[in-house]
């Protein structure tokens, strides 16, 4: 079992987190994750001649779910869209000094939630339509978001996955655990979490191969 | 005077572990597998404790599993790496620790195939034997690094290359070697080890498994999923800490505390000349420091130790572990060295320790001396 | 630092008294019970005396008792120790769903391995379904293990009521009571309740860590699992823990002598805590019985719209100790079962907190919780994504 162990500058965002609140009439916003999982941020943008002027966040989750939250809002506030759009989660555990394994998910869902906010920005305001095409590559993306918390790999890396396949808008995985993984269980409600929500997908199926 | 040289049955605590330990149970209180920050301190202790030992056999932190002793860490490595193999034969030596043969004992109640592999008169196991008797539904071999009851220490390097190119297992009981020998976990080749604080002056309760990264094992305790999942229950934190400590001690002094048994051993060895009639047991240089078997011709143990006892010396018979019924009072390990009729009766195990003095080594002798040769006298009466 | 420790069913401290005894113990007491000698002698007496002591504390006349690791090895022991011989295809055994995991987790295992494994369900309280425990106990059923004080939500069991049940579907039923976070509070009397094995630990009473019991009523056994040099039990091999054992008993010795005062400490301290919460923080739900009914140091509360770990870890800044329910916050990342089975929806467990009180706390830790609390629960209320 891994010492759960925040750094300093994860205690320090999370006693005192930047940007919290509520932007009126935000230029982009968006929600993600659930209450249910343990975790939910919710992000809202104001842009400026294309850059993000003001961001603000809510979190309801635990210490690094607001760290990361704050950290995101943080890293994010004067950059162009563009720039923004292309953080990624590791720039945001990297700004933390890192998080412990088991919490590394948080990251994630932090910057899903900027770009699902700057995503709702560029459909509303810009009027871009976000074409996409669901194919094994898009799912083995979405997949790359569920993190193996004994490693805080994802699980593809973690060479959980073993099978994928797309097909009648069917998904079709199959993933391995050892006998007595204990994260096996979060592991699947965050796959089917991730992979539900993928549009035109109807059916998900999961097989867990047991060595 | 008293005496105590009983240390491979249990020794006494070290007083620096003990005080240690005191100051611990009034500072620290926190569970190590809680979050919160006491929690958090406990953990680091237990994690430090962990890196500490495993830093002393060369092994890796989370290699190294805490239990409660011994005969636990034993049980876990055999029943554990059996638990995840699905091969039938298992081998070990005939003068193992009951901790090792009552497991295989059940194991072949629950139908295991058990091989007991002789050893020789010096009690080295016979290599030739072990490697006929590998077959490819071996899934085990477990052999002691140093014996209890005669000190011999096994060739373990040897066993371990032979297990390995028939991909085998191997464990040791390292109960009586830890603390006294240099431990090189890597060097020998093993993949599971077990040890017990007490024996090493920590505190009793506490012991250690070492279980080689990716060795198959599955857990036999069930519950919060503590150490690595292997060993559910809360960590005794205290106790392993102090553990350590008293691993600390021994491994910085070694050096010194082996020349100072070797210097009494001659101080007894010259007695036992005077006495007459004797045999040392075990490898006489292959074994592990400060401990000695002799056995004395048409001498009663038991008597013996009684004798010595009534003037404030402990030491054994054959091992402390089963004096206590008087059907065994001939323990299996002597049996199976082959001694001399006459002279197996008559065999004391002297194990010394850290606290021992020169003085008491000289009074020990000298009583010793004074024991046997009235014990003879009266048996001379008898006849 | 002025620390107020509120995880008291975590672990307690070794209380100064045990601490003394250990100390002595280790310096004394350290001989085998083996040896021929006159100190192995007088040990194996002292183990006999400390046997005595134990089985008195729970109304054992002429029973045994076994020295094991703990809590949770003593329950391993004797579920794996009835059940080791037995054709499991034709072996039912069981629990409840809010069992311990000392339990749980070894029916699990023997669930896989082939037995008939019943998890009888609670009520909102937590109190087992006696309805549905009657229904689950048949001539098959070999074994009943209850948690007497749930440690998450302090219901205590009707220990009574459900011993009744069982003995009337099957005579022959063994009984185990696990009493680890019940003995600082609740009276055990085992020959009267027809208790067949109770398990207990040092560590939650002031006492010993690595070392619990089993005290088993006369006439009951179970089978070896763990195996080794028989010194003074088949049923637990291996060097005695001699400073363990005799300090084991004094602990629990003096929890017995102190059982009345400590409730009534606790229950004042449970009364104030209740009251504080209920008429102070909207939107906070009590986990498991209401005061009076439930054990009195344990409180255990839901926050609605926010997570358990962030709670904790602000008072935790405060140097003020408590447990969460919430995933987050424990290694695996699983819902806590406990406030599932009692019908807490996920969000609900996520902002759970748990505070258990002891012989250490008092008023005024308690209103200084109180007075972080609130401010906390509301500044996180403040910030989160659902209201």
């Amino acid at each position: 079992m891994a010492v759960i162990k925040y750094t300093e500058k994860v205690i320090e965002h999370f006693k005192n987190p930047r940007n919290v609140g509520e932007i009126e009439n935000p230029d982009g916003k968006a929600t993600v994750g659930s209450p249910a999982c343990g975790d939910q941020v919710s992000v809202f943008l104001k842009v400026e001649s294309g850059k993000i002027s003001d961001i603000k966040f809510l979190s309801y989750g635990c210490a690094s779910n607001i760290a990361t939250g704050s950290i995101v809002t943080e890293l994010s506030k004067g950059k162009t869209v563009e720039e923004a759009k292309k953080l990624t989660w590791k720039d945001a555990l990297e700004e933390l000094g890192g998080l412990p394994p088991v919490k590394v998910h948080c990251s994630i869902l932090a910057i899903d939630g900027l770009k699902a906010a700057i995503n709702d920005y560029e459909e509303n305001v810009l009027g871009i339509k976000h074409e996409k095409i669901v194919d094994e590559t898009f799912i083995l993306d979405n997949l790359k978001h569920v993190i193996y918390p004994k490693t805080g790999e994802n699980i593809i890396d973690a060479k959980l996955v073993k099978y994928l396949k797309f097909e009648d808008s069917e998904i079709y995985l199959e993933i391995s655990f050892d006998e007595t993984d204990v994260y096996k269980q979060n592991v699947l409600e965050e796959i089917h979490e991730h992979l539900n929500e993928i549009p035109g997908v109807e059916k998900v199926t999961v097989k867990v191969v047991e060595y | 005077m008293m005496v105590y040289l009983d240390n491979s049955a249990t020794s006494p605590i070290h007083p620096e572990v003990l005080d240690f330990m005191y100051d611990f149970n009034k500072k620290h209180y926190g569970n190590a597998s809680s979050l919160h920050f006491l929690g958090l301190e406990a953990k680091d202790y237990l994690e430090n404790a962990r890196k500490k030992i495993a830093a002393t056999i060369n092994a890796e932190p989370e290699e190294i599993i805490f239990t409660s002793g011994g005969t636990e860490a034993d049980n876990l490595c055999i029943l554990g790496i059996l638990n995840a193999s699905k091969k039938k034969r298992i081998i070990t030596s005939v003068i193992e620790h009951e901790a090792v043969l009552e497991t295989f004992k059940h194991l072949e109640e629950e139908g295991y195939e058990v091989i007991l592999n002789p050893v020789d008169e010096d009690g080295v196991i016979d290599l030739k034997y072990l490697e006929d008797n590998i077959n490819g539904d071996t899934a085990l071999i477990s052999v002691m690094l140093a014996n209890n009851e005669i000190g011999t220490l096994q060739p373990m390097e040897k066993i371990c290359d032979l297990a390995e190119k028939h991909g085998v297992m191997v464990h040791t009981d390292a109960v009586q070697a830890m603390g006294k020998l240099k431990i090189d976990v890597k060097e020998i080749g093993i993949d599971a080890l077990s040890a017990s604080a007490h024996k090493f002056f920590g505190p009793k309760g506490v012991g250690f498994a070492y279980i080689k990264n990716g060795t198959p094992i599955k857990n036999i305790i069930f519950g919060g999923g503590h150490e690595r999942g292997l060993r559910s229950g809360t960590e005794n934190v205290p106790g392993i800490t102090a553990m350590e400590k008293a691993l600390e001690i021994c491994e910085e002094n070694r050096e010194e505390y082996s020349v100072k048994y070797e210097k009494f051993g001659k101080i007894i060895k010259n007695t036992l000349e005077e006495i007459g009639n004797y045999k040392l047991n075990g490898h006489m240089k292959k074994r592990v420091p400060g401990t000695l078997s002799i056995s004395f011709e048409n001498i009663n143990g038991e008597a013996l130790m009684e004798m010595l006892s009534m003037r404030g010396i402990a030491v054994s018979t054959a091992s402390a572990c089963h004096s206590h019924s008087k059907e065994e009072a001939v323990s299996h390990v002597l049996k199976a060295i082959n001694i001399d009729e006459k002279f197996i009766y008559g065999t004391i195990r002297i194990a010394m320790g850290i606290e021992n003095t020169e003085e008491q080594i000289k009074y020990f002798s000298d009583t010793l001396k004074e024991c046997v040769l009235s014990l003879r006298e009266m048996n001379d009466a008898d006849w | 630092m002025n620390l107020i420790y509120l995880d008291n069913y975590r672990t307690t401290p070794v209380s100064d008294f045990v601490n003394e005894r250990i100390n002595e113990y280790n310096k004394e007491n350290f001989f085998l019970p083996v040896s021929f000698t006159s100190k192995g002698t007088e040990a194996a007496e002292n183990i006999e005396e400390a046997k005595n002591k134990i089985m008195n504390c729970f109304g054992c006349g002429g029973g045994e008792v076994v020295f094991t690791m703990g809590g949770t090895h003593a329950n391993n022991l004797v579920i794996s120790g009835l059940l080791r011989d037995e054709d499991l295809s034709d072996t039912e055994i069981v629990t409840s769903v809010i069992d311990h995991p000392s339990i749980v987790n070894v029916y699990e295992y023997y669930r896989k391995k082939g037995a008939k494994v019943h998890f009888v369900k609670v009520d909102g309280q937590g109190y087992i379904r006696e309805d549905i425990l009657a229904e689950k106990i048949n001539e098959k059923t070999r074994l009943l293990s209850v948690t007497l004080v749930n440690h998450t939500i302090g219901t205590v069991q009707k220990i009574k009521k459900i011993i009744e049940i069982a003995r009337n579907r099957n005579s022959k039923i063994k009984i185990l009571l696990d009493a680890c976070t019940a003995v600082n509070s609740i009276e055990i009397n085992m020959d009267e309740l027809g208790i067949d094995f109770l398990t207990f630990s040092g560590h939650k009473i002031y006492g010993p860590r690595g070392i619990g019991a089993i005290v088993s009523r006369k006439g009951v056994t179970f089978k070896p699992t763990i195996f080794g040099t028989v010194t003074t039990s088949t049923l637990m091999p291996g060097a005695d823990n001699i400073p363990g054992i005799l300090s084991l008993a004094d602990a629990l010795e003096k929890a017995v002598e102190n059982r009345k005062s400590y409730v009534s400490h606790t229950m004042a301290l449970q009364k104030k805590l209740i009251e504080f919460i209920d008429n102070n923080i909207p939107d906070a739900i009590i986990n498991g019985p209401k005061y009076g009914e439930r054990a009195t140091d344990n409180v255990n509360y839901s926050f609605r719209f926010i997570e358990g770990e962030s709670i904790m870890m602000f008072l935790d800044f405060e140097n003020i100790i408590v447990a969460t329910g919430s995933a987050c916050a424990s290694s695996d990342l699983k819902v806590n079962y406990i406030l599932s089975a009692i019908g807490r929806d996920h969000e609900l467990s996520h902002g759970s907190l748990r505070m258990t009180l002891g012989w250490l706390n008092d008023e005024k830790q308690i209103e200084k919780f109180c007075n972080e609390l609130k401010p906390i629960v509301e500044r996180l209320r403040n910030q989160s994504t659902i209201k």
